[in-house]
């Protein structure tokens, strides 16, 4: 897939690997192209791409997240640790490639990825796995569990604590 | 003291005779804090604990044995026989039924008598989840079976071989609203069993005791539910021809399994050849299988990671380099999942593992195969057969790099340990209360990294209040060591209910129990499950099984932090303060200790630990803690869901 500019072969190829449920492209316009898919927590998740901008994002990813936030401290570091030296090659994002990012907006933090060769399959590529270790790694070992189900919809039911 | 180490610790050097009485004063005498109530007669009007004479002498008369000389065989005799042939490992049970349990009893399957059906099913459960054996339970028919609900739910989610037997009137009383305790029975078992019938024609007793044992020990496991009316337990053969199917079980089951195919085997072998960093996910089938030796060898030809999942644990062992049990941040760097016998399928957003990885699923049948995980490569196999092939044909390969990563990630899996170990004792130091960290620890200390062997003490545990502080440092090294009771069904007080089989099994050194044979047994559970479990403690006592078991109590359900912003619910989430369940625990024959600090509780398990492996007698630790310590606010990092394949994890 390197080098390619499609990201929906990405999507396609995750979504025939069970992990992306209900993929549905909801803009193509020109450059920008948006496209929603069901994911952790049975979350409806916005990928939208600028071609132009070379920018992919999930917006409204983190919602109700103040900015002077521990919750936003916490989740922009694990964010940045992602492209660090700490971070296991093979799952390293390597940042002369693309560099991943929240991106605080009303609250709201975005995940974004900026592609800088050009290498957008690439940058799909992290950006869906950035995503997967923010729900893998940092939010199971956070302090954030109230967040997750005001916010992220985590179904309080689905376990009771004794 | 002649058996006492260095430290302190009983050593098991010696068969004990459990089942002996032992008169309260005896206890008394050996140093052990005591209820006086419960152990002083007061000024001999109030009697002492006793156990009955009538116990030991029941449990050492003779086994009998039926024929159809005579009287002939009932057909609860008929079906005792069978259970007996088959190896039936133990039957829990009340006294209801009485005919089949009787007859069970007397064809000499060991078996305990309790005081809840329900209780007395989920410690089945437990003695089947650390031998892997086909374990019974037993009630009368309409309230015993529906108190048992709950457990066979719970004993369905894990796949336990759990045979479920109930009385069930007569035929003839049939929807004639006769007497008490009619029910129709298979209705209610519906979606938890494997198989089910009520017997209504007395001559087929043995042919459904041959499709229920089918059942129980062929393909994957899960609970069998016989219901007994009374013209069918009571019929009289006096001629086996009278009897259908009634052949011995090597012509109505074969224990002939499925082998993997050599394409299969091929491509396995090649697709793990070519992965960088590979891990395997033994499931229950590997424990029911009995797969681990093979586990092992395989694992180790190539450098495999290995993260066991399902209801029992220690089939591939905690301390071993590969294990990635304690490992989580090096799982997600798989690039290769090999599922074997892995009997509740995670999704892939269940499981934390890449999003890339490449999947390999090996089960017993081919009808769940692809089921909620897309796969590279599905394989059709018995899971023992499955290992042998793979560790007698996979190639000798180091993976250096990828066994650093796991030993690195467990590193740093042990500092967030540590990190919380020192916040439970600074948040304890303030508020002189017990965090769930620092119970943790002293347990891993007293029980896994002291002068006990690491592979002793089986263990349970449920509590979600405490997921993330308390089950890692229950550590599982061979296998029936470690059972997750929450598994795939968050079933509160089972960790309780399955200690009591857990330590039965331990007491007996039944099957894969049998080299720590009399160890006291480890049930980590919470002042939530001690609700539904706290009266079988008497079972316990009475059986002399070896339990200590831990309360975490925190005066609520955990949950009550979803009711800080709702101050006219939160009242539904508190129970009384300071409630004394180890005052509750005396009262009914057992030690009990309150401990509020570490050193307390450090005295307590050592004096819960000698008694236990002295005399058998249970012990219930009531840890006090408070509820705050749930909440990420007041006390960060608070509660939260671990996600599998982990060691703390409670589903697939």
């Amino acid at each position: 897939m390197t080098g390619s500019t499609d990201i929906h072969a990405v999507l396609d190829f995750y979504a025939k690997r069970g992990l992306l449920r209900n993929v549905r492209t909801t803009l193509s316009e020109g450059r920008a192209t948006r496209v929603q898919f069901t994911w952790h927590y049975d979350r409806t998740f916005d990928l939208r791409v600028d071609y132009e901008a070379s920018r992919l994002s999930f917006t409204d990813a983190f919602p109700n997240v103040p900015a002077a936030s521990a919750l936003y401290r916490d989740l922009t570091g694990f964010i940045d640790g992602m492209m660090s030296d700490s971070m296991p090659i093979h799952r390293r994002v390597d940042r002369r490639k693309t560099i991943v990012h929240g991106e605080l907006i009303d609250a709201n933090v975005a995940i974004v990825a900026d592609v800088v060769d050009g290498d957008f399959d690439y940058a799909a590529r992290k950006l869906i796995q950035v995503v997967n270790e923010i729900y893998f790694g940092f939010l199971p070992n956070s302090a954030h569990y109230d967040y997750q189900v005001q916010s992220l919809g985590l179904e309080p039911n689905a376990i009771t604590f004794a | 003291m002649s058996n006492d180490d260095d430290n302190g610790i009983h050593r098991l050097a010696s068969r004990r005779d459990f089942v002996k009485a032992i008169p309260i004063a005896g206890l008394a005498a050996a140093g052990m804090t005591r209820n006086a109530n419960a152990q002083a007669p007061d000024a001999g009007t109030i009697k002492s604990i006793q156990i009955p004479p009538d116990l030991a002498t029941s449990m050492t008369a003779p086994v009998r044995v039926t024929s159809f000389e005579g009287k002939g065989q009932t057909g609860a005799e008929i079906f005792a026989g069978m259970c007996k042939a088959e190896n039936l490992a133990a039957m829990f049970c009340c006294p209801g039924n009485y005919t089949v349990i009787n007859a069970i009893a007397s064809a000499g399957v060991l078996c305990y008598g309790g005081r809840s059906e329900g209780a007395m099913a989920a410690a089945a459960d437990g003695f089947s989840r650390v031998t892997g054996e086909v374990v019974a339970c037993s009630g009368t028919e309409g309230p015993g079976l529906t108190d048992m609900i709950q457990s066979i739910y719970t004993a369905s989610a894990a796949h336990t071989p759990l045979l479920v037997l109930a009385s069930n009137m007569t035929i003839a009383q049939e929807d004639s609203q006769s007497f008490i305790q009619q029910v129709s029975q298979q209705e209610l078992t519906t979606g938890i069993k494997k198989y089910g019938k009520r017997l209504t024609v007395p001559g087929r007793v043995h042919e459904y005791g041959a499709y229920a044992f089918r059942a129980l020990k062929s393909g994957v496991p899960a609970p069998v539910h016989l219901d007994f009316p009374g013209e069918v337990a009571r019929a009289r053969f006096t001629d086996p021809n009278d009897l259908t199917e009634n052949y011995d079980k090597s012509k109505y089951r074969t224990e002939s399994r499925a082998a993997p195919s050599a394409p299969d085997i091929a491509k396995a072998i090649d697709m793990i050849n070519k992965a960088a960093r590979p891990l395997l996910i033994p499931g229950q089938g590997i424990f029911q299988r009995k797969a681990w030796e093979p586990l092992l060898a395989a694992a180790e030809k190539q450098d495999i990671a290995v993260c066991t999942s399902g209801p029992s644990r220690g089939h591939f062992p905690d301390d071993h380099r590969l294990s990635a049990s304690l490992s989580p941040k090096a799982v997600l760097s798989a690039d290769l999942v090999i599922f074997v016998g892995q009997y509740q399928m995670p999704t892939r957003t269940d499981y934390q593992l890449h999003q890339d990885v490449v999947t390999i699923r090996v089960h017993p049948s081919q009808d769940d195969l692809g089921r909620n995980w897309p796969l590279d490569l599905g394989v059709v196999s018995d899971e023992l057969l499955f290992m042998e092939a793979l560790a007698a044909r996979l190639p000798r390969k180091k993976r250096a790099t990828w066994a650093a990563e796991l030993a690195s990630a467990r590193a740093e899996n042990q500092k967030q340990m540590d990190d919380y170990y020192a916040l439970g004792l600074k948040y304890g130091s303030s508020t002189g209360k017990l965090h769930p960290a620092v119970i943790g620890r002293e347990l891993y200390n007293f029980f896994y990294a002291g002068a006990i062997d690491p592979k002793q003490t089986a263990h349970c545990w449920g509590g979600l209040t405490n997921l993330r502080f308390l089950p890692p440092y229950l550590r599982a090294n061979r296998p029936g060591q470690g059972v997750c009771s929450y598994y795939q069904s968050g079933t509160i007080g089972a960790e309780i209910n399955h200690g009591i089989g857990i330590a039965a099994a331990a007491k007996e050194g039944y099957g894969i129990q049998s080299a720590y044979k009399g160890a006291p047994v480890l049930a980590v559970g919470t002042d939530g499950a001690i609700a539904y479990a706290l009266m079988e403690l008497e079972t316990a006592a009475k059986y002399r099984l070896p339990l200590i078991c831990i309360i975490y109590n925190n005066d609520s359900w955990g949950v009550w932090t979803l009711a800080e912003n709702d101050p006219r619910a939160l009242h539904m989430y508190l129970f009384q303060q300071n409630l004394r369940y180890d005052k509750a625990a005396e009262a009914l024959g057992c030690q009990g200790a309150y401990v509020q600090t570490p050193e307390e509780l450090r005295a307590a398990l050592k004096r819960a630990y000698d008694v236990a492996a002295r005399e058998g007698l249970p012990t219930l630790i009531n840890a006090q803690g408070i509820k705050e310590f749930s909440s990420a606010s007041l006390y960060p990092p608070g509660v939260n869901i671990i996600q599998g394949p982990n060691i703390a994890a409670i589903s697939h």
